[in-house]
């Protein structure tokens, strides 16, 4: 599968790593040439440097063609921003939109977006470490 | 009318204050404490210190019962997001947004932001009007409308001077809607006799241009 990650953070940049070792064609976007460099010497994906919501640059990563696009840093604005572009310039609909605080999650349920609600995914974690543990052999 | 401001910048605080002069309700929303001080000595309690891009402080701020929203912050990305928070989550009747960056035009527009303003552009283009040779100048352009409202002076060649409007064949789709004849306003009607001087401000589309030049300010011989 053709994947485009626009944001090259640390959960980008782990994203993007991991989708392309397991064989998906992975692009990645992010406005820092130096951030870039967190996929490693053996990234074998594209990369390209620019804003994400700008047109040469989704254009340049080939969004329109991408089975599934990631909008992954760690700004809301900016993401939302670079989601609008994805969605509104190159009519893709498949995109997922990394959301840092709750407080947008209606927004984007408003206009369909997906999202990855990261502060539930943190929440669901803790809270499994939380559970009753079910393992016989654990105290 | 109540106004909420998104960006206390320049341009944030001067809307502000205009707004505020002529007898509006208004609220300042900005992010940094240190500049929410700064324009509360000019503005008074209407500056909310907050980050206008969160839902619960455009809440706080009566989002929900502004006539217009207006993000003027210097950051383009929020000024969208609050812009389109207005809109779906707030249904604020009127959305005014600034574009910093005038790539980012397009974006906002086919976002179905309602106003978009660019300093960039508006600089552009009132540059561009006096550059230009033509002696009809474009005072508003509507960006859709296919039409502009131009003004024109009346020179001393013109085939239309000392001639009642009625007379004068107007190119189609043109309407002349004001003569500025020195410190006077006339609202001109059919009877109204045109002078050499006389300043006429008129709707018309692109393509009467030409038409307009050369009734009212033919090339000078």
């Amino acid at each position: 599968m053709r994947i485009v990650i626009i944001g090259c953070g640390r959960i980008g940049a782990h994203v993007a790593r991991s989708l392309a070792a397991e064989g998906h064609d992975v692009c990645v976007v992010d406005t820092e040439a130096p951030s870039l460099a967190r996929l490693g010497e053996a990234f074998r994906g594209r990369t390209v440097v620019g804003p994400g919501f700008d047109e040469a640059v989704l254009l340049e990563a080939e969004v329109a063609s991408a089975d599934a696009v990631a909008v992954l840093t760690n700004a809301d604005a900016t993401n939302f921003m670079i989601a609008r572009a994805v969605i509104e310039l190159f009519g893709v609909h498949d995109v997922r939109v990394r959301v840092n605080d709750p407080e947008f999650l209606a927004l984007y349920a408003e206009l369909g977006v997906p999202t990855v609600d990261l502060p539930d995914l943190v929440l669901d974690g803790v809270r499994q470490s939380l559970a009753p543990r079910r393992d016989p052999d654990r105290p | 009318m109540y106004v909420l401001i998104v960006g206390g910048g320049k341009v944030g605080f001067h809307v502000a204050r205009t707004l505020l002069d002529s007898g509006h309700e208004v609220a300042l929303i900005e992010l940094r404490p240190g500049r929410a001080q700064v324009l509360r000595k000019t503005l008074g309690d209407v500056v909310v210190v907050g980050n206008g891009t969160l839902p619960s402080v455009l809440d706080a701020a009566g989002c929900a019962r502004a006539d217009v929203l207006a993000a003027v912050t210097g950051d383009d990305a929020a000024n969208l997001l609050i812009a389109m928070l207005g809109h779906r989550q707030f249904q604020a009747p009127r959305r005014v947004a600034r574009v910093n960056d005038p790539r980012n035009e397009r974006l906002f527009r086919v976002s179905g932001v309602e106003t978009v303003v660019s300093s960039s552009s508006v600089l552009a283009e009132l540059i561009e009007r006096e550059v230009s040779a033509s002696r009809v100048r474009t005072l508003l352009a509507f960006p859709n409308g296919g039409v502009a409202i131009v003004q024109v002076d009346v020179s001393p060649r013109a085939p239309v001077a000392g001639r009642p409007v009625r007379e004068v064949r107007w190119p189609a789709g043109s309407l002349l809607i004001l003569v500025l004849r020195g410190r006077e306003v006339l609202v001109p009607g059919g009877d109204t006799v045109l002078d050499v001087g006389d300043r006429l401000v008129l709707v018309a589309p692109p393509e009467a241009e030409e038409t307009l030049q050369s009734l009212l300010a033919p090339e000078s011989a």
